[in-house]
């Protein structure tokens, strides 16, 4: 455990302990990066900031039962994150999980044009829908390295796998991003 | 020597990128794996590029209602605490009933009790009138009647808030605003509507939590809807009374929110710098939670309009014919009007209420001015021409006096639409100097300016 993690378990003692200041201090840390690990699975707007709000509720109601054991905090709260994006979906009743092969071959942005599928995905306009093409781990994934910034061995502990596992599914993901982007099967 | 996997190179530049270094730079460092890295990190690159940011306007709300969670959530845990062991003894319960009757019966009947009902927080006898609220609650004999005694007191604190606006004691102000949000939400809890504390069913709030911890408990329960209950579908009658007592409680919401919300947002007018910060925060705040409940129990609920048509007005007040007249406009004063002193004619005072359909004003609260009303004011005002009485037109409710001097481009008459540039008097009616009559039949679009405060139609949404 690091300084900067010791800090963060001073914190949670002191919410777990109810004190208020604690638990704005926690808001304050991972609300920004919560709200970019929703957006990257629901994409962004009103359902990520209600997910996001409801991140923290669940996290008030919870922090009770969190012990260290190994599992940093912020890939607890990520993990109430993922089982809320989880409900989410269901409650959507969208494939949460289909497959590269189902994808269709319509493109979202022609092979030729990635800079422009860069301004696509920039803008935000419809970085849910690519999104939403990813299986749910492969989505999990990429929202826990570039939504909620975590390293490769933090996004292991959230995920409950070994890192080499992450650096394939991160491999694996980022591959069929591109390929949904570009319209194409490749190799 | 075994060549590297991919995944880790790929891993490795992705540190990079995220670090700051260019697609270019990683390329550069593997030449070898380039052509198979190249499409992938720009393709991450587009998720480093996305910037994802939660809206500033949501962080901050979202805040304020996180804190008011936390601070509903100690309370609970430690009333949990506190009185659930005594509490589960049969004979305390029992007993307690009765004792807590009694006492409230003697509060309620003493000369205390009566003293503190008007009592402010910075007054002896306000702890009193806090205790009466608790026990009337404590005694509440359905969660109907402790959701309206929840209303009540929301407007309660509505009020001491403006008296402590008034008084410029801000941090009464914030203290209270936490109490009247409290209050909203309870009134939200017992009423049975779900709750933007728990906006999923109690199954939903357990599979919430991650699995590393104890599932937790829902801490506000949300009652079914009506058909939704375990055990099948509601008897048609029961289903009628649960609609009847939503559409009741919708409504009486409905009317104390714009009243409330109108009461917080006017009040900024008068506040300090201090004050003003902790009346955004009861706004806020009030407004999301009257917001969750009325769309909780309005069928149409984008038709839920919190922020109905106000003004400020701010001149003498002017007695005639047994009505009350601040700056040309007939004021209603009601016993719910909030005033912070007798309203005498010829005092400064300002006025906030809510703009009625006849050009009267139904004020919402009164502050009677220390200091001595200007001479006269220059306003300019614009509106339907409705009548000529005793010698002065009635122009959006507004008294006009003509003077010699007085210059009119068209003909004045009834119906018109005029625009009118001149000076408040004492007595309220507006002295022309310039009345531009249109001459067109329909009005134009309508932007009044009574007075510099007006606010007619600050609407927000």
């Amino acid at each position: 455990m690091n300084r900067s993690d010791d800090d963060v378990q001073e914190v949670v003692r002191r919410a777990q302990a109810g004190d208020e200041a604690a638990f704005s201090d926690l808001y304050e840390r991972y609300v920004d990066r919560v709200y970019r690990y929703v957006a990257l699975h629901v994409g962004p707007g009103a359902d990520a900031e209600d997910i996001t709000e409801e991140v923290f509720l669940k996290m008030l109601q919870a922090i009770g039962g969190y012990r260290w054991r190994g599992v940093p905090f912020s890939a607890w709260l990520l993990r109430i994150a993922h089982n809320l994006t989880v409900d989410f979906w269901r409650r959507q009743k969208v494939r949460a999980t289909t497959s590269l092969e189902e994808v269709s071959p319509g493109s979202l942005v022609s092979d030729t044009d990635l800079e422009g599928s860069l301004v696509f995905l920039s803008d935000n306009l419809d970085l849910k829908v690519a999104m939403e093409r990813l299986t749910q781990a492969q989505r999990q994934v990429l929202a826990l390295r570039f939504g909620a910034d975590l390293s490769v061995t933090e996004t292991a502990k959230a995920m409950g796998r070994n890192e080499g596992a992450v650096k394939v599914l991160q491999h694996n993901a980022i591959r069929s991003l591109r390929r949904i982007m570009t319209g194409r099967a490749e190799e | 020597m075994a060549r590297r996997p991919i995944e880790d190179i790929l891993d490795e530049c992705l540190d990079r990128l995220q670090a700051g270094e260019s697609v270019e730079a990683c390329l550069a460092r593997y030449p070898a794996e380039a052509a198979e890295l190249e499409p992938l990190l720009r393709t991450a690159s587009t998720l480093t590029m996305a910037r994802l940011q939660p809206r500033p306007e949501f962080r901050q709300t979202a805040k304020y209602r996180f804190q008011g969670a936390v601070r509903l959530e100690r309370e609970r845990r430690a009333a949990r605490a506190g009185w659930a062991n005594v509490l589960s003894l049969p004979w305390v319960r029992t007993w307690i009933g009765a004792a807590a009757a009694v006492l409230v019966l003697f509060v309620l009947g003493s000369g205390t009790m009566i003293a503190s009902a008007d009592s402010l927080p910075d007054q002896p006898l306000y702890p009193v009138k806090r205790f009466v609220e608790r026990a009337q609650l404590a005694l509440a004999p359905s969660e109907t009647e402790r959701a309206d005694l929840h209303l009540r007191l929301a407007d309660l604190r509505v009020r001491e808030i403006a008296a402590m606006v008034r008084t410029g004691k801000a941090s009464e102000v914030d203290r209270l605003q936490q109490d009247l949000v409290r209050s909203i939400e309870m009134a939200r809890s017992e009423a049975g509507v779900s709750s933007a504390l728990a906006a999923a069913p109690v199954q939903e709030a357990a599979r919430g939590a991650p699995a590393v911890a104890p599932q937790p408990q829902a801490v506000i329960t949300a009652t079914p809807a009506a058909g939704e209950e375990k055990g099948g579908p509601v008897p048609p009658g029961r289903a009628a009374s649960l609609d009847e007592r939503q559409r009741a409680f919708f409504k009486q919401l409905q009317e104390r929110a714009n009243r409330n919300l109108a009461i917080l947002h006017l009040l900024k007018n008068q506040a300090s710098e201090r004050a003003k910060d902790a009346l955004d925060r009861a706004f806020t705040l009030s407004e999301a939670g009257y917001r969750e409940a009325l769309r909780s129990t309005s069928e149409e609920p984008e038709q839920t309009d919190l922020l109905p048509a106000m003004t400020l007005l701010r001149a003498p007040a002017v007695r005639e014919h047994g009505e009350w007249w601040v700056a040309g406009k007939r004021v209603i004063v009601t016993p719910d009007t909030l005033v912070n002193d007798g309203m005498t004619p010829g005092k400064l005072v300002v006025v906030g209420g809510l703009l009625r359909p006849d050009g009267a004003v139904l004020a919402l609260f009164v502050t009677v001015m220390d200091e001595k009303p200007a001479p006269s004011e220059r306003v300019e005002l614009q509106g339907m021409v409705h009548k000529l009485e005793n010698g002065l037109w009635l122009i959006d409710g507004h008294r006009v006096r003509l003077a010699r001097e007085t210059k009119v481009e068209g003909a004045l008459a009834p119906g018109r639409w005029a625009v009118v540039e001149g000076w408040l008097g004492r007595d309220g009616v507006v002295i022309a100097k310039e009345i531009d009559v249109e001459e067109s039949d329909g009005p134009v679009p309508f932007k009044p300016s009574g007075t510099s405060d007006d606010q007619k139609d600050d609407r927000r949404r």
